[in-house]
C-alpha cells in the first residue's frame, strides 16, 4: 500500500497557477469545462494565477483555439492513440504527471460522471484533497479557495478548503458561466506521452449507446411537468395527461407516484431517478421533498401547484399556485390550448 | 469461489431530516440511520455473486458503535461476517482518510478479497469518491457506475457492464478489482427471518485504531487534506411569487409570466 504524505510537508508556496481540466464530448471541448474558464477569470481577480486549459485525447490540438477564446492563457495538450477513449489508468497517468511537474495551486473538473471518477483517483494518488460536486466557489483573505458544496441533498451548504496542493475541486454543470468567446492569443505545450498498452489494467471490449429508454426525452425536454401524489388516484391522472400534451411536455413524477405505478418507474425525477434542468418545470401535486429537489432544482422555471401553503416546494418555485390542482390544472390547460392554436387537436 | 468485501456506510435517512425554522439548520436529532441505499445494492449484488460462484462476503464499514445495526441489518441479508472500524480517531475524516482506512483494514483483515463493492455514493455528502480512493490505494483498478457483473468460470475476470451518460461500455477486467454500483443493477433483499437468527451467531469484529495500527496521523480529521471550514443553511432562492387568491386571476398571471418570457409560444407548423 501507498505511504499518504503528510500535508505538513507540503510547500504551499511553490505551488501556483489555475488548471482546468477540458473534458472532450461529442468531438468538441464540453461546455462544464468552458465554464471553469469563467470561473477561473473570477478568481483571477483575487489569486492572479495564471489560467491553463489542459487536454486530453486523441487529435485534440486543435481545440487550443477555443479554449483560448474562451479565457485560456495557456493551453496544455496531451495526445494518443490510447487517450480516445476514457479509461482511468491512462487518464490519471498523463495527468498527474502533467500536475505534478507543473504544480498549480488548483485543478478545477467538471463534475461530470468520468470526471468524478478521474478527479477521485488524481486525488488519491497526488494525496490531495479533492471537494466533490461544488456549486460555488470563492478566494479567502489567505489565497485559500473556498470550495461551498451542498450536503444532504441540498439542506445545508458547506465549506470546504484544502491543507495540501493542489487544491482539487469537482464543480457542478451549470454553476458558472462561460465567458464571451473572442480571439486571443494563447501559449500552446504539447507535452509527451508515455503510455503502453499495458497500462491500461482494464480492457474495453466495446462501446454502444445506452437502448433509448421511454424517458430519455425527459432528461433532453425543454418542459417538464411532474406529477405528484396531490392526484390522488391513476384515474385523476386524466387532467395531467391532458396539460401535458397541451404544453408538449415530457411527463415526470415523483417517487410515491410511480411506486404505486399511476405512472413508469422510468419516469421518475428526483435523487433515485432523473436529474433534469429544463428551461420550465412543473410540479404538480407535489410537495417537495428533498429528493424531489435535487432532481429538478436547476430548471431555470419552475412552476408548483399544491393545495398546502406549507409545502416545501413553494419556498423554491419560481410562480406557486396555492390551490385545488384539480380547479387549477384544466385552467392552465384551457390557456395554454389558446396560446398554442390547439394544434394538438387539429 | 469468490471472495467479496462490501464496503457499507450508515447514514441518516435524509427523507427524515428536517430544518429547524428558527435556525434553518438541519436537525439530525431523532434521524433514523439507515444502511445506505447504493450500498445495499452492493450486498444484493455481493450475494447474487456468492449464490453463482461460492465465496465469503465480508462487510466493512467506519463509524461510530451505532453502526453496528447497519452491518447486522447486512448480515441478516446473507452475508458471512463483518468488520466495524470504529474510534474517535478516525472521525470526521475526509475520503482520503477514510479510503485510507478502509483500505489498511482490507490489507491487514482480508487481503484474500477478489472483489471489492462499494455504493457509488453515500446519500448524505454524495461525493462519490471513496471507492475509488479505496482502490487507488490498494493498487488495484476500479470501475464506476457498473450495470452488470459477471464473474468468468475461472474466477480471474470479470465482464462488466459501466454506464456513463448513455454510453454502455463492456470491459473486461482483471481481478482483484474494485466496483462502485448504483441503482438499477438490482433489487435488494429483505432480510428474512432465517438469516435474522442465524446473524445473532455471526460475528462483528470492532477495532479501533490502536488495532489497526499504522501512523495514528494519518486517520479522521488529522489525515484529511480537506476540512469543512463552515457550514449554513442555503440562501432562500430570491424572487419566487405565490399566488393563493382567485385560482382564474392566478393562472392568468402564470400565462403572462410564461408567454413574456418565451416560455409558451405559438406552435409552429
Amino acid at each position: 500500500m501507498m505511504a499518504q504524505v503528510s500535508s505538513a510537508l507540503i510547500d504551499i508556496q511553490s505551488w501556483r497557477g489555475i488548471f482546468v481540466y477540458v473534458e472532450m464530448k461529442d468531438g468538441k471541448p464540453r461546455d462544464a469545462s468552458l465554464e471553469l474558464l469563467g470561473a477561473s477569470h473570477k478568481l483571477k481577480e483575487s489569486l492572479q494565477e495564471e489560467i491553463t486549459a489542459v487536454i486530453l485525447g486523441k487529435d485534440v490540438a486543435e481545440f487550443a483555439k477555443i479554449l483560448a477564446s474562451y479565457g485560456a492563457e495557456k493551453v496544455i495538450v496531451a495526445e494518443h492513440d490510447i487517450l480516445g477513449h476514457y479509461t482511468s489508468d491512462a487518464y490519471t497517468k498523463v495527468l498527474s504527471k502533467i500536475v505534478l511537474e507543473n504544480k498549480p495551486s488548483v485543478v478545477f473538473y467538471p463534475a461530470t460522471p468520468n470526471c468524478r471518477d478521474l478527479a477521485s483517483k488524481m486525488a488519491a494518488r497526488l494525496k490531495t484533497g479533492l471537494a466533490a460536486d461544488c456549486t460555488d466557489l470563492k478566494v479567502n483573505e489567505n489565497k485559500q479557495l473556498v470550495q461551498i458544496r451542498p450536503d444532504f441533498g441540498g439542506k445545508d451548504l458547506s465549506e470546504i478548503l484544502t491543507k495540501t496542493r493542489p487544491q482539487m475541486v469537482t464543480v457542478r454543470p451549470g454553476a458558472f458561466k462561460k465567458l464571451q468567446p473572442k480571439d486571443s492569443k494563447v501559449k500552446v505545450q504539447k507535452v509527451k506521452v508515455d503510455l503502453k498498452p499495458e497500462d491500461i489494467r482494464i480492457k474495453i471490449l466495446n462501446v454502444e449507446k445506452a437502448k433509448i429508454e421511454g424517458s430519455d426525452d425527459l432528461v433532453k425536454s425543454q418542459v417538464v411537468a411532474s406529477a405528484g401524489m396531490g392526484f390522488g388516484s391513476r384515474e385523476n391522472m386524466a387532467i395531467f395527461e391532458e396539460f401535458v400534451k397541451a404544453i408538449g411536455a415530457s411527463p415526470g413524477a415523483s417517487r410515491p407516484v410511480v411506486e404505486r405505478e399511476w405512472m413508469a418507474r422510468d419516469r421518475q425525477v428526483g435523487q433515485s431517478g432523473k436529474t433534469v434542468a429544463p428551461k420550465l418545470y412543473f410540479a404538480i401535486g407535489i410537495s417537495g421533498s428533498v429528493q424531489h429537489r435535487v432532481g429538478m432544482e436547476n430548471s431555470e422555471f419552475i412552476v408548483a401547484i399544491n393545495n398546502d401553503p406549507n409545502a416545501p416546494i413553494f419556498k423554491f418555485c419560481n410562480f406557486g399556485i396555492v390551490g385545488d390542482l384539480f380547479e387549477v390544472l384544466p385552467l392552465i390547460t384551457e390557456e395554454v390550448k389558446k396560446i398554442k392554436g390547439n394544434s394538438a387537436s387539429s | 469461489m469468490v471472495n467479496i468485501i462490501v464496503c457499507v456506510k450508515q447514514v441518516p435517512d435524509v427523507a427524515e431530516l428536517k430544518i429547524d425554522p428558527m435556525t434553518h439548520n438541519v436537525v439530525r436529532e431523532g434521524v433514523p440511520s439507515i444502511v445506505n441505499p447504493d450500498d445495499r445494492i452492493g450486498v444484493e449484488e455481493a450475494l447474487r455473486i456468492k449464490e453463482k460462484y461460492g465465496g465469503r462476503i465480508t462487510i466493512l464499514s467506519m463509524g461510530p458503535p451505532q453502526a453496528k445495526a447497519a452491518l447486522f441489518e447486512c448480515l441478516s441479508m446473507g452475508t458471512d461476517d463483518a468488520i466495524l472500524l470504529s474510534d474517535r480517531t478516525f472521525a470526521a475524516a475526509d475520503t482520503l482518510a477514510t479510503a485510507y482506512t478502509l483500505a489498511r483494514a482490507i490489507k491487514m483483515y482480508r487481503n484474500d478479497f477478489d472483489l471489492i463493492i462499494c455504493g457509488r455514493r453515500a446519500i448524505d455528502a454524495e461525493t462519490g469518491q471513496t471507492g475509488i480512493q479505496i482502490a487507488e490505494q490498494l493498487e488495484i483498478p476500479h470501475l464506476t457506475y457498473v450495470k452488470s457483473v459477471q464473474v468468468f468460470p475461472d474466477g480471474k475476470k470479470v465482464i462488466v457492464r459501466r454506464e456513463v451518460e448513455g454510453q454502455i461500455e463492456t470491459i473486461e477486467a482483471p481481478i482483484p478489482i474494485l466496483l462502485t454500483v448504483m441503482e438499477g443493477l438490482n433489487k435488494p433483499r429483505l432480510p428474512n427471518l432465517r438469516e435474522i437468527i442465524k446473524s445473532k451467531k455471526k460475528e462483528i469484529r470492532v477495532v479501533n485504531a490502536t488495532e489497526l495500527g499504522g501512523d495514528l496521523s494519518l486517520y479522521g480529521l488529522k489525515g484529511s487534506p480537506t476540512w469543512v471550514a463552515k457550514v449554513y443553511p442555503p440562501p432562500p432562492k430570491p424572487g419566487g411569487t405565490i399566488r393563493s387568491g382567485e385560482p382564474k386571476e392566478s393562472v392568468s398571471e402564470l400565462i403572462n409570466i410564461l408567454a413574456e418570457k418565451k416560455l409558451i409560444v405559438k406552435r409552429v407548423e
